[in-house]
């Protein structure tokens, strides 16, 4: 489904509840449809053939509040003890972006949430973070995923001499280029770094490639390369 | 050649034109580094500095082309004494202006102290809505109802603020009454459903919901929940009638005030 599409006449695509429909009403004017669920959108394109991008995009807020990362909850935890590395794979949700292109110029026409909308703070109420809010499993190998979910590689590194309990990660996603292959999603590498249990980093690695993934043209965002958790990870 | 007596008596009129031009290009020199100034920081530090720190640079550099102007014009001996006059000058002025000046120096202190910042919903002395500038001598907000209301900065100074955007969430506080017949901790999980399903309610802090008091008609329970801070009145606006909603589709009752009448006597009913 990810991927980019040149409309002619018309295009439709089916996935799960998703319904995405292009079709030409007049010589120059194409009708754009789309539903999921009870959400819909209508909207008319004045271009002359529709060059198309279907994106998975970071599920950033920009409307109200700004929200650059996603803030994932462990549903079972996972203790390090001291000097030990692990990695682990996590589900974390993204939006399906349809991105407009003409020579050079692109513009995302429609952004959709296929999954539970929620947010939340990583901190304090004074200056912490406002999250995406997503609750996932902990997996040893890359889980399945549904529409609406990426997988997130992360590498951690306890380098303290502390055990350390991880019931939550937040990750930096503003300017990623997600990769995907048909349906699926994958956010990449990140790396956490521990080096005592209040001072913890994590990292995009932007140079690991998934294999037989290709990175998506548009970013939501800046990129920002580092976030220190610092409230910890228990 | 043309020569002025008295202050400038060894200035020629080239040395007028080398002043001007001292003073125009020290204007356009400081416009230019001002703007410059004012595109770098923009971004890093908090808007009102940045208004603040433009000026700054402005006035110095400004400031510096007015002193070499007077140089050139073979006035450097008066400078000190020009500077002098200007600070008895402005000893006299800041008597008589003792206002202003108190405005101006809260207004250095309301920079300092940062209690507002440029685009936060605040409440000074009953009026509230966004602050829209913040200058030397005053700070002015546009009201929730659309109107311009200017404070002088030492009121503002002085007054009790609230400022409803200087944290990143905000607690929304609502109570909603059920019937006495209903089953409170069913009620309470409804409530508490009803307000997760909002996705703007925060997951964390999460919410609370509790049985707050027995009130005289209704079980009262209260409703704690976090918001972020710039759609807070928007999550209010929505939230009601969502429980409310969620309540009736549970056939949850919220009851109207009731009063029982007890008669001492038994009432007789008569026939007409």
């Amino acid at each position: 489904m990810f991927g980019k599409y040149e409309v002619r006449n018309k295009l439709l695509i089916k996935k799960d509840m998703l319904e995405i429909n292009i079709s030409r009403i007049a010589e120059n004017v194409f009708k754009y449809y789309r539903k999921y669920g009870d959400n819909r959108l209508s909207k008319k394109i004045v271009v002359k053939e529709v060059n198309l991008g279907i994106y998975p995009l970071p599920p950033l807020n920009q409307k109200y509040f700004i929200s650059n990362t996603i803030y994932l909850r462990l549903k079972s935890t996972v203790t390090l003890s001291p000097k030990e590395k692990a990695t682990v794979y996590f589900k974390a949700p993204i939006d399906i972006g349809v991105v407009l292109y003409k020579d050079n110029v692109n513009t995302i026409i429609d952004r959709v949430t296929l999954t539970r909308e929620k947010y939340a703070i990583y901190g304090s109420i004074e200056n912490g973070l406002i999250c995406r809010f997503y609750i996932t499993d902990v997996y040893h190998e890359e889980p399945e995923i549904t529409m609406g979910e990426a997988v997130v590689k992360v590498e951690i590194d306890n380098v303290s001499n502390y055990f350390i309990e991880l019931s939550k990660i937040v990750i930096p996603v503003a300017g990623i280029n997600i990769f995907y292959k048909g349906e699926r999603a994958h956010y990449g590498l990140f790396r956490v770094n521990i080096e005592s249990p209040d001072s913890i980093s994590i990292r995009y690695v932007k140079e690991v490639e998934i294999p037989g993934f290709y990175r998506t043209p548009i970013t939501i965002g800046q990129f920002k390369e580092h976030l220190k958790m610092e409230w910890g990870v228990s | 050649m043309f020569q002025l007596q008295g202050y400038f008596e060894f200035s020629t009129i080239i040395d007028f034109i080398a002043a001007f031009l001292y003073v125009v290009l020290g204007f356009v020199i400081a416009k230019l580094t001002a703007g410059y100034t004012s595109r770098i920081l923009k971004g890093k530090i908090p808007q009102h500095l940045l208004a603040f720190t433009s000026k700054v640079v402005f006035y110095i550099i400004f400031l510096i082309s007015v002193i070499l102007a007077l140089i050139v014009l073979g006035a450097e001996k008066y400078i000190a004494g020009i500077l002098v006059a200007g600070g008895v000058v402005g000893v006299i002025l800041g008597f008589a202006s003792e206002k202003a000046v108190s405005n101006f120096i809260s207004g250095i202190f309301l920079l300092v102290d940062r209690p507002l910042n440029i685009g936060e919903p605040v409440k000074i002395k009953n009026e509230a809505g966004i602050v829209t500038d913040i200058s030397f001598l005053s700070t002015k907000i546009k009201t929730w109802d659309g109107r311009y209301v200017r404070f002088p900065n030492s009121e503002v100074f002085n007054a009790t603020i609230t400022n409803y955007g200087k944290y990143v969430a905000r607690r929304l506080d609502m109570t909603v009454g059920v019937a006495y017949k209903e089953d409170p901790y069913k009620v309470v999980e409804t409530v508490k459903k009803a307000v997760e399903e909002h996705p703007y309610v925060l997951a964390e802090p999460e919410p609370e919901i509790f049985v707050e008091s027995l009130g005289e008609s209704s079980v009262n329970i209260a409703i704690r929940v976090w918001v972020p801070s710039p759609i807070w009145f928007k999550v209010k606006k929505e939230i009601a009638s969502i429980i409310k909603s969620k309540l009736e589709r549970e056939g949850i009752e919220i009851p109207f005030p009731q009063i029982v009448v007890w008669f001492r006597t038994p009432l007789e009913l008569k026939q007409g």
